[in-house]
């Protein structure tokens, strides 16, 4: 073998050496593509149904209500008096300690808060007086003085206004009758 | 004599030539193999080595709630946040908690930025699911991935928008450039696919605007007690969010090799899902 010949073998040989090697090593690359990811969790409780609470003092022929709400979460609340009307009828109904305007609105027999009742947060007082019926008189009324207060709450829903604005309101069929006060008056 | 003498050098010459460039060929394709490139500026021959890195941002409005990009070292990743929803909804100065209203469209404009330095294409998993709410003994909440998961309350009453609107009217599942992967989303997970490049330090348009607990759940949820009257209980909704990025260089095969799916890269670059 001449001596041309063994370095054009060795120079054959580098060379596929060097392709080897280059190649070899852009296989890795192919295979390994470049990728990443990243995650993240969240989420809020859901409290399913409001919990409120009737307050009432009752004077003479009045009764005053105050409604807390003492659950989670916001919620609308509706009040009525249930009465002998043989005996007393309703005489007038006032806010007591209302900051802001009246918020208190009857439509039929129940009487609305117009604001949304926050966790926490109290209605203003609503005080209901009833008079004795014309051939009766107050004392008589006194022993047996008896009104029935029942409260209703349901969660606060939001109508889509189409605007990108929400109105606030409550569905009333499904809503928790929370407190059924029988307390007669003194 | 002479003339082969200089055969044999020029032989040798040649071969020590082929040697070195076989020598700068394996270092450049080592330097290839970090994505490296060199780059000579001056006459005092300083060079910058820039280094391509793959980086990923899940953005909630407008603000990055998790993050995984490459750190320039070898596997050292920077990366961080976790917590989606915590801005939801609003805490007072006091820690007063504002709850949570069913029916209420919150606004959660979710978007992916490309936080690395090489152009990508980005897909994003998201599962909607309920848990229990459970406390540990000093009233602390366990944490989420503790608790007892409710197959039997539907992902459905989580709503993502437009999603839930798209499906409810019928029309075809995408929205700013994201497609829905139908074949491979179910109740509890939809996969999102953006249909174009992301360039480095871009931002895609949002994949979901607003998030809105249906008031069906309550409906599903009360049940009437033994002693006559309704009751309730308190569950935890859960979003999940994964967003997973791939490089656009040899993108069929990465994407492929990365998520197991067949896509179609058309001559702009635009994806589409199958072959």
């Amino acid at each position: 073998m001449s001596r041309k010949g063994s370095y054009h073998r060795r120079t054959a040989l580098l060379t596929a050496l060097a392709l080897v090697l280059l190649f070899g090593s852009a296989l890795k690359d192919s295979l390994a593509y470049f990728t990443t990811y990243t995650t993240a969790r969240g989420g809020w409780p859901v409290t399913f149904g409001p919990d409120t609470e009737l307050k009432e003092e009752v004077e003479d022929l009045s009764k005053t209500i105050q409604i807390e709400n003492n659950g989670d979460s916001d919620c609308f609340v509706r009040v009525r008096a249930y009465f002998g009307e043989g005996m007393v009828s309703l005489e007038k109904v006032e806010e007591e300690d209302a900051k802001d305007g009246a918020h208190w609105r009857r439509e039929g027999d129940w009487w609305y808060y117009d604001q949304i009742l926050k966790p926490g947060g109290t209605t203003c007082e609503l005080k209901m007086t009833f008079a004795p019926n014309k051939d009766l008189n107050t004392d008589q009324i006194l022993d047996t003085f008896h009104v029935v207060i029942v409260q209703e709450s349901a969660p606060v829903l939001y109508r889509q206004n189409g605007d990108g604005t929400y109105t606030p309101y409550a569905e009333w069929g499904p809503a928790k009758q929370e407190e059924l006060s029988e307390e007669a008056g003194s | 004599m002479k003339k082969k003498k200089k055969n044999r050098s020029r032989g040798a010459y040649t071969t020590g030539v082929l040697f070195a460039l076989a020598v700068l060929l394996l270092l450049g394709s080592m330097a290839g193999s970090s994505q490296a490139a060199l780059t000579y500026y001056s006459e005092n021959y300083s060079a910058t080595l820039q280094m391509y890195d793959i980086g990923v941002t899940l953005m909630e409005n407008e603000r990055d709630v998790s993050w995984r990009n490459y750190a320039q070292r070898d596997d050292r990743w920077d990366e961080g946040g976790g917590a989606l929803l915590s801005l939801m909804l609003y805490t007072g100065q006091n820690g007063e908690q504002e709850s949570l209203q069913l029916g209420k469209d919150y606004k959660e404009a979710l978007r992916v930025r490309n936080s690395g330095n090489i152009d990508e294409y980005v897909r994003v998993l998201i599962y909607r699911y309920w848990v229990d709410v459970e406390k540990k003994a000093d009233g602390t909440l366990v944490p989420l991935e503790e608790r007892e998961k409710r197959p039997d309350i539907s992902p459905d009453f989580i709503e993502l928008k437009p999603w839930k609107d798209l499906e409810t009217s019928g029309s075809a599942l995408s929205h700013n450039d994201w497609v829905m992967d139908t074949a491979a989303s179910t109740d509890e997970r939809m996969v999102l696919y953006y249909t174009g490049v992301l360039g480095k330090g871009q931002k895609t348009p949002t994949f979901v605007d607003f998030l809105a607990i249906s008031k069906d759940v309550e409906g599903e949820l009360w049940q009437i007690g033994a002693d006559g009257k309704y009751t309730y209980e308190s569950e935890q909704f859960v979003l999940e969010i994964e967003a997973d990025a791939v490089q656009t260089h040899n993108a069929k095969d990465a994407i492929k090799s990365a998520w197991g799916v067949d896509v179609t890269v058309d001559a702009n670059g635009t994806l589409s899902l199958g072959r």
